[in-house]
Formats: C-alpha cells, structure tokens, sequence
C-alpha cells in the first residue's frame, strides 16, 4: 500500500523492495522521478465529525462564558484579582474617618473660612484677619479654645505669631452642625504645615452644650484662662 | 490521467486556468535554491543559538563564567539565544516546509525564486543585525521581541517578500481545492506579519502607554508560537502523518472543526501569562476562558493524527521522517496540554516565575517544532538537492540524540520549576537558598542542551561531510522531461463535503479570528487602562506615580540594556496569591497605575532573584545597591548573581592620593586602589532607589499603617541616603 520506501533515502540500507542497495544509479536508470519514488500527495477522508466533540465545545464553551463572568470583576478597570466587583473594592478600601473628615472640612473651610482667612491660611494683615497656618491658638494642644472662637466669636485685639490683631470681629458661625465644625477644624489643624490632632465632634458637641448661656463674643483674655485641654 | 479536464480529477481543478499540474521532479527543482537557503541558515542558527544558550545555561549555575564584559552576561546572552533559535532557526525552517508544501500541494512550481534568496539573505542579515544588538546593549527588552528598531524592520521587510512569494504562489496553484496543511500555512503566514508589526509598533516605534506594554508583549510571545510557528509545524504534521503512511488523513471535517477552534482561541489565551499580574480582573480571565477551551483543537488534532496512524502497521511507521513528525506531534501534544494546565489559576500560582515556563518553551520549540522540521529536513532536502542522505545511522544518532537530549531538559526544567514554585510560595523558605538549592537541576538542564548541541554537531557532519549541500552545486541537471506518468493524481475521493476550498473564504476566517483577540485584548484594555492619568493621593494630594527623575531614567535604560528582566520580574501578587506579601516584596498588590511612566515596562516572567517592584523601599541604601551590584555576595551572601564590575573603575591610588568620595568602602579592598562607580552604575542605583509601589490606591488598598496614613513614599525621587547600609530585607 505504501509506496514510499526509507531505502530511497539512505541508499546504504536498502529496503526489501530495493535488493541491489544501488538506489540512486537504479533509479536514475529508471529515468523517471530522480532519485526518489513517494507517495501520493495526501489526502483526507470523511469521516463524521463525532457530535461528542461538539457536545464537549458547548460545555467547555459554557464553563468560559460562566468563568469569565463570575471572575471579569464587572470588566471594570479598576477591579483587580481577587474581588469580583467594584462595589467588593470600595468595601475593602479602609475607611479612614480623621481623613474623610478632614476631606469635608475642607469643603465647610472653603465656603465659610476662606473668604477672611485666604484659602491658603494666611489670614489677611491689612483687614486685621490673623493668619491660621502656623497660628498658636490653632495648634494649641487641644482645641478647647479654637472651637468656643468658632462658635462664639471673637474680639480682639489678639496676638498671633507675635503679631498683634486690633480689634476686628470674628462673628460667632453656631449655625454650623458640631460635625462641620469638627470637619473644619480637624482640617485647618493639619494644612498648610499645620500638623495637630483631629477634632472630634463630640467634643463640639459638650462645648456647645458648655457655653450655650454665654453671651457675646470672647476676648483673648477670657480664652487665656480655659485650658487648652481636658 | 494526464488531462486537466478529466472526470475523475476534484472539482475545481477543471476550472484552473493554468489547468495542468505541474510534475514533481520539477516543482522540486524551482525550490532548490530559495527552500536550500533557508534550511542551511536555519540549522547553523540552531547550532549557534544552542552555543548561546549553553553559555546562558551554565551561567545559571556559575554565576561567574565568562564574567568579565557587558556582551556576555546572563541578561544579553540568554535573549540572543531564543532569538536566534526562534528567528533564525525556527522561523526560517518553517518558511522553508511551508513554501516546499504550499508548491507541492498547490502542484505548482515556485514563482520568483530571486526575490525569494535575495529576501532569504536580508532575513538573516535581520536576525544577525538584531542578536548583534542585544548583545550590544540595544535590546528593547520586550520578550521575543528584544531586536532593536535597526533589525526588526529588515526582518519584517524580507518576511513581506518571501510571504508576497508564497501568497502568489498559493494564489497560482493548479490543484484548486485545499488540502488541510495548506489551511494552517496559508494562515500562518497571514498571522505573522501581522502579530508582529502590531507587536513592534506598540512597543518600539509608537510604544502604548504603561502596562498596556506587557498586554501586548504577552499577546505577541503567546501568537509567536501559537499562530506563527505552530502552524507551519502542524501543517507539515498534517501532510507527512499520511503522506508517508500511505493512508488518507482520518477525517477533513474533524480538521476543520480544530483548525477553526485553535484560531478562534489560542489568540485570546495569551494572557495567562499574567495571572496575577497588574490588570484588572477581566484580562486573565478571558485568556483563562479561552485557555480552557483550547482542549478541543488538541484533543481533534491528537485524534486525527492517531487514527491516521493506526489505519497502518508499525512497520510501514519506521521511516525517519515519520519517526520525527509522530515525536514532533507528540511533543505539541504535550506542550498544548502543558500550557493549559500552567493557564489555571491553581497551578500558575506555583509555576508562574519558576522554570516550568522555561521547559514549556523549550518543549514547543525543540520538541515540537525542531523534532517536526528535522523530519521536514531530512525528507526535503535530497529531493531539492537529488543527492540521497550519506548515512542513515548517523541520521538515527542524530534523531536519538536530540530526542534524548530534550527529555532531559524539558523534565529537568519542569522538575526545578516545580519544586521552585513550591518553594517560593512557602514564605519561610530563605530565597537565596531555595534559588541555589536547583542549582543540581540546573546542571542537568547544561547536560541537555550540550547533547542537544552534540546531535546537531552529528547533523552538521552528515551533511558538510559528504559535501552534501555542496553537492547540490554540480546538479544542475535538467529536469527529467516528462513527470506526468510519474504524477500521482489525488484520488477522487475529496470524502464528502468540499468544505473550505475556497482561499477568500478561509482568508476572510483567518482575518476575524485574530481580529477578535486584536478588538478584545489590545483595543479594549487600551481604551481601559493604555490611557490612564496619574492619580491624586487622597494622604497628601500629590500625583501619583510622579515621573522619574532624570538619573533614574538613565539608570532604568542600563536596566533594559543589561536585561535584569531574564531574572527579576517587577510586579508584585497579591495578597493571598502565592507569597510575594508574605515575602515582603510589597505592601500591596501591583497594578496598572504603578507602571505608567515606565518605559519599556518590564514585569519580568522569572524569579532567579527577588521582585524589585518595591525594592526602592525596602532598601534606602544607594551604597547598598552599589556595593550588591560591584559583589553581590558581599552584601547577600550566597547570591547567585552574577558581579556586575564592569559597571566599576578600578584605579590605582598614587601615595598620598586621597581616595575619591564616591569610591566604594569595601573592607577587603587593598589600600592602594580604589573602586569608584561609573556613572552606569549610579543611575542603575538611582533607577532602583526610584522603584516604589508603596502608595494606597483606591484599586490596591492597604491596610492602614501610621506610614501610609501620611504619605510616607510619595513619590518616585529617590530617597536621600545614608551611609551605613542597613541590612536587606
């Protein structure tokens, strides 16, 4: 059946078909294809495609579409192996409360500080604003003072980085929620170099309690005889 | 029999306008000189790319052996061995089968034998141009892809020639209908100029952004193999299995059926090789559903192939040639089951970054396809040449020596992989101990390639001494005046259907089925993550990640140029998967963020030495990292790195000369020299110091710690230094 013959290439050992070993000169003899007989060009034969590996296509193919969905993580850029959603992301993000409040303070600071204070903390000399970033009072070791300033007021005169302050007023923002007013704190207590502790709301919440009889704004004396921490 | 028009010939063949197949005698005779060239490059870039890979291979195991220059270290010699094994050997033997079995099937003679020698030379002036750059220093240090931007257009500009060649003449075939080979070689070489003018084009010339980098690097290694070379290698499979057994290919549905399902898939199953990495979810999985799914085209082609065989006795099976194409088959076999058991998340987490990848290339290029092309080989050539082989026993000795040769490697390999893995996962395992302790396994795997080499030396010596090849240049005999009694029509029998017989209709496939990994794998993640922004840090709002500052830039070109990347990956795990965390290789996982001004980006896919995503903040010390690079077992003892002194001055101190304030305090320095850092070595430190993925990200989270809460690495400057080194970590 086969007609190709491993003789034809190594005439040294001839095969059985080829008892004289003397190949090339035989075939050359012979005329007709050089040196070498060989088969036909290939060829393919029908038989059925078995439906068992087509069975075995669709289910492989269904395990893929399965697989995919259940580990693309939403095929969201930001969902990386092992979570599989970004909802799983955002869970497993570690919720720093200090860092989100001081996020939000910066939005309250931005709406109500800012327009006196300057947006980078400085204060303005010329209006007789004191300046926040680098300010004693507000890197006070606690922020018993700073948060009765905020929710009373203040009037000068005031001394701040040895300078003095005349007698401007700073008007008492109690319609702040005790959460903002710790957001902006915690906030101006750690920017622009600033680098003290948080506030915490509850503290704003017993100093509102405290002085919720006072009258008037404080003065920088008053404010010198409450202690800057509990 | 002799007439076109006869009944008995297929339908289509009537309809040729050249009509008349052309005899084989003289189809052989118009590819002597162009197949000739090719075959005779091939297998001298096989023996010299085997050299190169022995020296890298004992490198492996003795870190100093020919220690002294840039050219020959580890990270250069081992790039230009795969180059030279796949482009120069691999690509051009299978150019070689596929042109000789496009004419022989198309029953045509070879149209523009010039163009194609002239294309043949430039093709190997390509590839020496390009290993003589890696060897310089020029590499891109992309995986396959390391031929600088001076080789690789030559490479592409011969290979349009020689595929213009072969499209013309598959374009002009007598024998209208397609034999199955034909599918696969008409595919393959519509696949190649594709996957790697895309693959050089985003990565050299316009380079994509950040990661996106390593996407198409793993798309490109991934289709080299897969739709490049393994083509050609299954298409020669698909025409010797039957040809030399005499019986017809079991069944052309059952080939189409795996043609169709390895194009569809095997583009998409590339990035398996990032399992793990720094892409979102959804990359690995798709290749990791595609992967799964290329269990059907192996188990048809295995199939086929077996049923063929068994249709005939062994005794019709003892020719060489077929000896080498059912080892060949064998070897893709089990290189197909390899990939997708290594493409599973379980087992990646062990043999990602271990030598099992290693074996696994070494299994499809040496087993696979230098086992299929020899048999190739050793049936073409007397037919090109009309001149018998010498000596059959030495060929046996040939085949016996190659085939043993890559069992040892290819289980020496997978055996150091495995334990390797194994090892690198258990975080208490000391790394430099585990790295030296397959340093046996290492040493086998230089045995495997040096009997390799020795079987090639063999295959050399039955060719040159006969003066085979040269032989060849007397013959220049006419052709023997009439082949046609000599021509052996196809049978009739096409079986069935006369499915796929149409080239426009195949070509149309061909071009979808890569299309679909090209949208899927390249244009989607492009428009995902190839065009991120740096972030704003929520701790200190600074961009993230910071550009590097001008040294480290240089210094990561010295990284490039060097080929760190042949043995340190820069991308760290995450948490849970493998022990990159436990190891301290990073505070968290690694993700496309981190890479986005990295250029080129290098994840590196083995670790013979530690991750360096992080190493700018696990070591501070640039004198550390000097230090490690003049010696490294001076700072890490037992390391199997090798010394990187010639990135050091030595100078001899005259009396009374102060010693420079950048030279090295080494203590076992002799007091009249000293070692100063060349400006290389300084910006391959800065580049280091520059290396840092310590931030919190919003994909990446941490776990809060008082560093991260503040910002403690903000950027990618490198850190002020002291001057004690404190102990690695």
């Amino acid at each position: 059946m086969s007609r190709e013959n491993q003789a034809d290439q190594f005439p040294e050992n001839p095969g059985p078909g080829h008892p004289t070993g003397d190949i090339p000169a035989a075939a050359m003899a012979s005329g007709a294809m050089g040196l070498f007989t060989e088969n036909s060009e290939p060829t393919a034969g029908s038989a059925e495609l078995p439906v068992l590996l087509i069975g075995l296509l669709v289910v492989l193919l269904y395990w893929g579409d399965v697989y995919l969905l259940q580990n693309s993580g939403e095929f969201n850029p930001k969902v990386y192996y092992p979570y599989r959603s970004y909802d799983q992301v955002v869970m497993m993000n570690p919720i720093d409360p200090v860092a989100a409040r001081e996020r939000e303070g910066r939005k309250v600071f931005d709406l109500v500080c800012s327009a006196c204070h300057m947006p980078s903390g400085t204060g303005n000399r010329g209006n007789n604003v004191p300046p926040l970033a680098g300010s004693e009072w507000v890197l006070a070791e606690g922020p018993n003072r700073i948060i009765r300033i905020v929710l009373n007021g203040l009037q000068g005169p005031l001394e701040v980085k040895g300078d003095q302050y005349g007698a401007n007023v700073m008007t008492p923002f109690n319609i702040l929620t005790d959460d903002q007013i710790a957001a902006a704190l915690t906030f101006v207590r750690h920017s622009w170099g600033n680098n003290a502790g948080p506030v915490n709301p509850e503290k704003v919440k017993a100093i509102r309690e405290a002085t919720k009889d006072k009258d008037g704004s404080w003065s920088p004396d008053e404010l010198k005889k409450i202690p800057e921490k509990d | 029999m002799s007439a076109p028009s006869s009944p008995t010939v297929a339908p289509g063949a009537g309809a040729s306008p050249a009509g008349r197949p052309v005899p084989v005698a003289e189809i052989d005779a118009s590819l002597r000189w162009p197949v000739l060239l090719l075959f005779v490059s091939a297998v001298l870039w096989l023996v010299f790319g085997t050299i190169l890979a022995l020296i890298a291979s004992i490198k492996l195991h003795g870190p100093g052996f020919l220690n002294g220059s840039a050219w020959l270290t580890y990270g250069r010699i081992n790039p230009a061995a795969m180059n030279a094994l796949l482009y120069g050997f691999a690509s051009q033997a299978g150019l070689g089968v596929a042109l000789w079995l496009l004419c022989r099937l198309g029953r045509v003679g070879l149209c523009c034998q010039a163009p194609l020698i002239i294309a043949g030379v430039f093709w190997n002036l390509g590839v020496a141009a390009g290993i003589f750059g890696i060897l310089a220093g020029d590499s891109t240090g992309f995986q396959w892809l390391e031929m600088p931007r001076y080789a690789s257009p030559i490479l592409f500009a011969a290979y349009a020639l020689i595929g213009l060649c072969a499209v013309i003449t598959f374009h002009a075939r007598r024998e209208r209908p397609l034999y199955v080979s034909q599918w696969y070689l008409v595919a393959a070489l519509f696949w190649f100029p594709w996957i790697y003018s895309a693959a050089n084009y985003l990565l050299v010339f316009r380079p994509a952004r950040g990661v996106m980098q390593a996407v198409v690097n793993a798309w490109f290694t991934n289709n080299f193999l897969g739709l490049w070379l393994a083509p050609i290698g299954l298409g020669a499979i698909f025409y010797f299995i039957p040809k030399l057994t005499g019986r017809p290919l079991h069944s052309r549905p059952l080939a189409a059926f795996g043609f169709w399902t390895l194009a569809f898939f095997t583009n998409w199953t590339g990035l398996t090789q990032l399992i793990g990495g720094p892409l979102p979810a959804w990359l690995p999985a798709a290749s990791q559903a595609a992967n799964g799914l290329m269990i059907v085209p192996i188990l048809c082609a295995g199939m086929n192939w077996f049923l063929t065989l068994q249709t005939t006795d062994r005794q019709n099976q003892e020719h060489l040639t077929l000896r080498l194409v059912r080892l060949g088959a064998t070897c893709y076999l089990a290189w197909g089951l390899m990939s997708i058991f290594t493409g599973l998340r379980a087992v990646s987490e062990v043999t990602h970054f271990t030598y099992v990848t290693v074996a696994q290339n070494y299994l499809a290029l040496l087993g696979f396809l230098a086992l299929t092309f020899f048999g190739c080989l050793y049936y073409i050539v007397p037919r090109l040449t009309q001149v018998a082989w010498p000596s059959e026993k030495l060929a046996r000795w040939h085949v016996t020596c190659s085939t043993a040769a890559i069992a040892v490697i290819v289980i020496a390999l997978t055996m150091a992989g495995l334990w390797q893995g194994a090892k690198l996962n258990n975080s208490t395992a000391d790394f430099i101990a585990l790295t030296r302790a397959t340093l046996p396994w290492g040493g086998l795997f230089t045995l495997g390639l040096l009997l390799f080499l020795a079987g090639q030396l063999l295959f050399l010596k039955i060719t040159v001494s006969q003066e085979f090849v040269f032989a060849a240049a007397r013959l220049r005999r006419a052709v023997p005046p009439d082949g046609d009694q000599l021509f052996h029509r196809r049978g009739g029998a096409w079986g069935g259907r006369q499915t796929m017989n149409s080239g426009p209709l195949l070509f149309l496939g061909i071009f979808a089925t890569l299309a679909s990994s090209f949208w899927g794998l390249l244009l989607l993640p492009q428009l995902q993550i190839g065009r991120q922004e740096p972030v704003k840090l929520e701790a200190n709002d600074a961009l993230y990640p910071a550009n590097r500052p001008g040294q480290a830039r240089q210094g990561a070109e010295v990284y490039r140029s060097l080929g760190c990347v042949e043995c340190h990956s820069q991308q760290v795990r995450p948490k849970g998967f493998g022990s990159d965390f436990e190891r301290g290789w990073g505070e968290r996982r690694t993700v496309a963020q981190d890479y986005l001004y990295d250029q080129p980006v290098l994840l590196g896919s083995l670790r013979l030495g530690p991750d360096l995503a992080n190493i700018g903040a696990r070591q501070t010390n640039a004198i550390w990292h000097l230090i490690h690079l003049y010696q490294p077992k001076s700072t890490s003892p037992g390391s199997m790195m090798p010394p990187y002194a010639f990135l050091f001055e030595k100078r001899q101190l005259r009396w009374g000369e102060a010693r420079s304030p950048d030279a090295l305090a080494l203590t076992d320095a002799p007091s009249a020299e000293e070692i100063v850092p060349r400006p290389e070595a300084e910006a391959l430190a800065a580049y280091l110091l520059s290396l840092h993925s310590d931030v919190p990200l919003f994909e990446a989270p941490m776990p809060l710690t008082k560093t991260n809460v503040v910002g403690a690495a903000t950027t990618n400057a490198p850190t002020t230094t002291t001057n004690s080194p404190p102990p690695p970590k």
